[in-house]
Order: C-alpha cells, then sequence, then structure tokens
C-alpha cells in the first residue's frame, strides 16, 4: 500500500481509531457437552451405516457456530444436511474409484489421481463457497466470489511451482491461495480484503523450516535418550525391546513431530491471516502466540491416551483458545447488508473433505 | 400467552431488533420492543433443535429469524406447539443414554473392524471375477519387478517345477524371480498368480517342500486373500472418512494406529488360513504335511542369517517372518505392521505336528 501523503494518512488513522471498539471473540461451549453430542453422532452414524453423518456434521458445527460469539451475538450454521449427503454419497464414490483404480492398472491410477488433482481448484471454490454462505452472524449470511478459473493459479499452479522448487516456492503459493481466498469472501454484499504480503508468507516458511529442524533434533534426543533409559534398566530379550521401542518410541516421536510442526505451521499462518483481514472498515486482530503448539500438543497426547476420547474436549479447548485470541476492531456492525445467494451444491465442500486424507495441499 | 424475549434480525441488514415471541394455542406473534409488529406464519413456523449453549433459532419461512436463549421459554414453545427437538437432543439429554451409547459405539467399531469389514470383504472377494484378478495381479507384480531380478533358474528346472505344481492344483501362472536383499520367498498376487523367489527354490532340499509353499500361497489364492485386502483397505478407508470427517489430520494420523494393527491382525488369520490349506492338500497328495514344517523353519532360519548380514533393517520381514510373505506388501501402512504380519513359526509347525497327530 502506498501512502498519498504523510499527513493526509495520520488524519485518516486518527478519525479511524476514534471510532473503533474493540469486540472480542468468545466461546462457550463445554467438553463435556460435545461429548454427548459428539458420542450420539458417532452412534447414530454407525447404525445408519453413515447416512446420518450429514446430520451429525450439521450438528457439530451448529453447535460450535451457536456458541461463538461476537459483539453480543452468536454465529449461525445454516446447512441443510440433504445437500451435505449429496455430496458425501458423490464423495464416497471417487474415494473408492480412487482406491480400485490403481488395482485395475498402472495407468489408470495415475489418470484418476490426475483428474482429481485437476478438479482440486474447483473443490475448494465450491467447499468456500457452500460453507460461507451457509454460515450467518445477526442474520446475514457470508458468501465466497471466487470463480472456478480464478481458482487454478493459486490452487492448483503455484503449489506444484512451490513443489518443483522443493519447497521454495511454497509460500508464494500459500500467498496467491491467501489473496484469492480472502480477497473473494464476503459478508452479506461487503466484500473482505487481505492485506498480508509475500514476506509476511516467507517469514512463516523460514519460521516453518527452523522449527522442523528445532522440532526433529528435539525428537532425536529424544529417542535416544529413552533407547539409552531401557538399554541401562535392561538388557532383556532383544526382539520383544525393538517392538516395544516402535511402539512407544518411534510412533509417538513422529506424532509428536507431526503436531508440532502442524501447530507451528498453523498458529502462523492463523496469525498473519487474520492480522491482515478487513471487511467494511473493520479489522481483525490476533494475538495467537505459542501458547497455540502447546495446547495442540497437550491435545494430541490426551487424544492418544484416551484412545480418542478426549477427541471432544481437545476440539473445544482449542475453539476457545483461538477465540479468547481474536479481536474484531469494530467500526461499524450494524449496516452490512444481505445479498441475494444462489443455491449452492454441497459438492465441493464433501469431496474435498474425504480426500484430505490422501491429498496434503 | 406465553412468550420469550429474544432478537429479531430481519435477514436484509446486521443490526438485531429486541423483540419478544408470544404465542397462544391459536396463535402466535412477534413484537419488536419498538413497538413494530412482524407478520409471522404460523404454518410455516421452525423451531430449530435444541443445542447446548447455543440459541434458538426460529424463523416463520421469510428471511428474517427471531433468536432466543432463553430454553425454558423455548421448552414450553415446543410444548405449547406439540414441536418435537429431535432424536439426538433426546438422547444427548439423558446420562445413562450417553453412556450407552458411549459402549455400543466402542462395540459396535470392535464388532465391525472384527467381524462386519471382513465378513463383507470376503463376499465381496469372490464376486471378483477371475479376468480382474488376473489384471490386479499383473498391476502388483509390474509395482514388485521395481524392486527384483529377473529369475536365473535355469528355464528346464523352472518349466518342471510349474508342472510339478500344475499337476497338484490350477492358478493360472507362476513366476520366478531374484529377491535379492528380501531372500527366500513366495507371494500371492491374486486369484491366479504365485510367485517364488530364487532364493527359496535354492533353500528348499526337495521338491514336496516347494510344494507344499505352493499350497500355502495357492491358499491364499483360493480363499481371495489378496481381493480381501483390496476390500478391507477400501471398507476402512470409507468408514474412518465418513466417521471422523472433521477430526482434522492429527486425528486422522491417530485412527491410522488401530486401521495398520487391524490389518496386520487380518493378515495373521489369512495365513493361519492358507497354511491349514496347505495341510489339507498335502494330505491329499498322499504327502507328509510335516513338508510345510521343515519349508518354515528352513525360511525362518535363512531370514535370522540374512538379518545378521543386514543388521535388520526393520522393515518388512523381521527375522521371524517365514518367507510366504503374502499380499500386504502392496497395503502395508506403518512400521507397526511387521509386529504381527505372520504368526511365529514354532505356533506355524506346531500346529502342522498337531495336524500329523490327527493322521496318526
Amino acid at each position: 500500500m502506498i501512502d498519498s501523503g504523510i499527513s493526509g494518512s495520520n488524519e485518516v488513522e486518527s478519525i479511524q481509531k476514534q471510532q473503533t471498539s474493540d469486540e472480542p471473540f468468545a466461546f462457550h461451549g463445554k467438553g463435556s457437552d460435545y461429548f454427548r453430542i459428539w458420542i450420539v453422532n458417532m452412534l447414530f452414524t454407525i447404525l445408519t451405516l453413515g447416512i446420518y453423518s450429514a446430520w451429525a456434521k450439521v450438528r457439530t458445527k451448529r453447535y460450535f457456530y451457536g456458541n461463538t460469539e461476537l459483539a453480543g451475538d452468536r454465529f449461525e450454521y445454516l446447512a441443510s444436511p440433504i445437500a451435505i449427503l449429496k455430496g458425501r454419497l458423490i464423495a464416497v464414490a471417487a474415494l473408492l474409484a480412487y482406491s480400485f483404480a490403481g488395482y485395475i492398472s498402472v495407468a489408470a491410477g495415475w489418470i484418476t489421481f490426475a483428474l482429481l488433482l485437476l478438479l482440486i481448484p474447483v473443490f475448494v471454490v465450491q467447499s468456500s463457497r457452500f460453507n460461507s454462505s451457509n454460515s450467518a452472524w445477526r442474520g446475514v449470511r457470508f458468501g465466497f466470489d471466487g470463480g472456478h478459473r480464478q481458482a487454478y493459479p493459486p490452487h492448483l499452479f503455484w503449489p506444484m511451482f512451490g513443489v518443483a522448487t522443493f519447497g521454495f516456492g511454497l509460500p508464494f503459493a500459500w500467498y496467491k491461495i491467501n489473496q484469492f481466498q480472502y480477497n473473494h469472501y464476503r459478508f452479506g454484499i461487503t466484500r473482505s480484503t487481505s492485506s498480508a504480503t509475500v514476506h509476511g508468507f516467507y517469514g512463516i516458511g523460514i519460521g516453518i523450516f527452523v522449527s522442523m529442524i528445532l522440532v526433529i533434533v528435539l525428537a532425536i534426543i529424544l529417542i535416544f535418550s529413552i533407547g539409552m533409559l531401557t538399554a541401562m534398566i535392561g538388557g532383556g530379550e532383544s526382539q520383544l525391546s525393538a517392538e516395544v521401542e516402535a511402539i512407544l518410541v518411534v510412533f509417538p516421536s513422529f506424532l509428536f513431530v507431526y503436531a508440532s510442526v502442524a501447530a507451528i505451521y498453523q498458529a502462523m499462518i492463523y496469525k498473519l491471516v487474520f492480522n491482515n483481514i478487513e471487511i467494511g472498515g473493520n479489522r481483525l486482530r490476533s494475538s495467537i502466540s505459542i501458547e497455540y503448539v502447546f495446547l495442540i500438543l497437550s491435545n494430541t497426547f490426551l487424544i492418544l491416551v484416551t484412545l480418542g476420547f478426549f477427541y471432544p474436549w481437545a476440539a473445544v479447548r482449542r475453539v476457545r483458545y483461538l477465540m479468547a485470541n481474536i479481536l474484531l476492531e469494530a467500526r461499524e456492525l450494524d449496516s452490512f447488508a444481505a445479498g441475494e445467494f444462489d443455491h449452492v451444491s454441497a459438492r465441493g465442500e464433501e469431496i474435498g473433505e474425504a480426500f484430505d486424507l490422501g491429498l496434503g495441499f | 400467552m406465553n412468550e420469550v424475549r429474544g432478537t429479531w434480525f430481519d435477514g436484509g441488514r446486521s443490526k438485531g431488533n429486541p423483540a419478544r415471541l408470544r404465542w397462544s394455542n391459536v396463535a402466535v406473534a412477534l413484537i419488536t420492543d419498538e413497538g413494530l409488529p412482524v407478520s409471522v406464519d404460523r404454518e410455516n413456523l421452525q423451531v430449530s433443535s435444541p443445542l447446548p449453549g447455543a440459541p434458538t433459532r426460529i424463523t416463520f419461512g421469510g428471511k428474517g429469524s427471531f433468536v432466543t436463549g432463553d430454553f425454558t421459554g423455548v421448552e414450553k414453545l415446543r410444548e405449547t406447539l406439540a414441536l418435537n427437538p429431535g432424536l439426538a437432543s433426546r438422547v444427548e439429554r439423558h446420562m445413562p443414554m450417553v453412556v450407552a451409547a458411549a459402549a455400543l459405539v466402542i462395540a459396535m467399531l470392535a464388532g465391525l473392524a472384527f467381524w462386519g469389514v471382513p465378513a463383507l470383504a470376503a463376499r465381496l472377494a469372490l464376486t471378483v471375477p477371475e479376468e480382474i484378478s488376473a489384471q490386479v495381479s499383473g498391476v502388483l507384480m509390474s509395482q514388485l519387478d521395481a524392486f527384483l531380478e529377473p529369475s536365473s533358474i535355469a528355464p528346464e528346472r523352472r518349466e518342471e517345477l510349474e508342472r510339478y505344481f500344475l499337476s497338484h492344483g490350477e492358478v493360472a501362472t507362476i513366476e520366478f524371480r531374484e529377491a535379492g536383499i528380501f531372500g527366500a520367498n513366495a507371494v500371492t498376487l491374486g486369484a491366479t498368480m504365485i510367485a517364488f523367489s530364487d532364493e527359496l527354490v535354492e533353500l528348499a532340499e526337495s521338491d514336496e517342500e516347494l510344494l507344499a509353499v505352493y499350497f500355502h500361497e495357492l491358499g491364499h489364492a483360493r480363499l481371495r486373500h489378496v481381493e480381501q485386502n483390496v476390500f478391507r483397505s477400501a471398507a476402512w478407508l470409507v468408514m474412518l472418512t465418513v466417521l471422523t470427517g472433521d477430526i482434522g489430520a492429527v486425528g486422522e494420523l491417530l485412527v491410522g494406529l488401530p486401521l495398520s494393527v487391524g490389518l496386520a491382525a487380518n493378515s495373521r488369520e489369512f495365513e493361519r488360513e492358507a497354511d491349514a490349506f496347505a495341510v489339507d492338500r498335502l494330505i491329499e497328495a498322499d504327502l507328509s504335511p510335516m513338508h510345510l514344517a521343515t519349508i518354515l523353519q528352513k525360511l525362518e532360519a535363512s531370514h535370522l542369517r540374512q538379518d545378521d548380514v543386514e543388521d535388520s533393517t526393520g522393515d518388512g520381514d523381521n527375522g521371524r517372518n517365514p518367507a510366504t510373505d503374502s499380499e500386504e506388501s502392496s497395503i502395508s501402512y506403518s512400521p507397526l505392521d511387521y509386529l504381527s504380519s505372520h504368526p511365529p513359526t514354532e505356533e506355524r509347525v506346531a500346529y502342522v505336528r498337531s495336524r500329523m497327530a490327527e493322521i496318526d
């Protein structure tokens, strides 16, 4: 951004400062409440052979949105389970095609893979449209205006470029994705804009690289010290200790590295993205810190030792932390006007979700 | 006349209007605090299903919505208008039902894992036409070939073995490859293809021992173990995707753990089935089942020797594994797989002995 003149911009800033008020976000959900919803969702999903999963998803999202407050009012999730079910059926069909194609012939496997890759930008756009237009606050729906064709450079070309350049181009791809996404969201008819810069994303790239090395070194030290410890305690049966080591040391270390790096990446991305969003003169501010990484690590540990049963509390803790660390510098929240929205299919969203398992962009 | 307080959002602008919803047995009315009556249509009245902590959203068919956090008020409204809060909500509210749900979920997941998925896979595997199986075998063989060398056994010897095997069963294709570091091994690649490593052929001291291995692999082929594994992993993939829709990446990593342990357990059960099949066939052919035990022990010894040389790479056959490694070469997920892909050799030898005792 280029300032037109020092005095002019100061004037604008001071006017903005006078008018803004800090509106915090807050999450009121409770782990015990979400546990009830989660376990009943799981039960009904199994009993209906997966059909209920669409209703389960809506119920979960309604719970999280309905317990998220901004400036005195809660968010709303309004999607129809039937739309999600349709998307899910298509996603399962695609998932099955994807997992069988490789057995029929190597070529069929690659063709299916390439087709899915080519469709990713379409899924991303559909997903953004579906999710945003089914989210609302104060009775006004959000929306997403990005087109399918516009999505190809940020969601396919630039990530591939990032991979082809051995990761050096990846921060640029993140930047392009951010530009595409956060300049096309809207609340009612008001578009959001993002002022995040390429530098910011390269900063994250370097941060990730450094923290990845640190975390891996830490994990290696851990493995070695545990190995030394077990060797000291008793030689025992060598084969048994190799197995025990695999269960108790290698897998947790891998998980530790994976969860730490993922959490560090998320924390940095959230901070950069949130701190640069503006909508109708209102700006987001985020104070997410290293605490987030510790929170994710402790969540992961507790989910592991409870064989998954801590998940509802983990999800609630995570959202509560995020919401406690986001603030809206609000200027005017009463005059957003709703727009007319087209009907959006759930396909993209659900297919994108189903393939999260296999494709890691 | 009952009423609840809340906020009316007209759906046009992001400004709420404090309002009251009033109702009786016959009529519903909405009045904002500014005194503005909003026309509401009782026919189209919809009340969102209750969720703890989240406000209730009431709509009347139009763009606008009335939102209230007054739970007891809304309960009364539901009662008067005979609105159903939904089954999920009713179950969630009762602690004993929640506990029962948790127990049921655990029981059903275990049931699916140990019985449902295997039974479904076994049934589906039998429906796969042989041509498709042959195609799958070709793909798996070409993937394996990336790590293997062409056989260096004389073609006459190979033909002799092939004729010998086929005189005892009718699998279409028998392949030989030099396996290098993988050592003595045999694999089943579908209903119509079995591959032997040169090292295995050299390790055996009699053709009967090789026939025993062939019968074991034929068991995998006949029982459609490769096809079953393909269906099992697909079923797991779909199940986990549906169940963990919003757990996130770390959660998926966690559910991957029981998945790989489960697949390894599957494969142990397949090995036992194939051993039983091989013993039956050996008895049928008037040969001693001990040939199987002998070759299993030789395989174990050969892999232990090999491990000493290589100082155990920790992947695949970790010493104890006899060579009859089968389908999971293409479907392995985690370093934990090797823990249990085959039952221990002593157990398998003991099984053969017990069958011997039966005949005597």
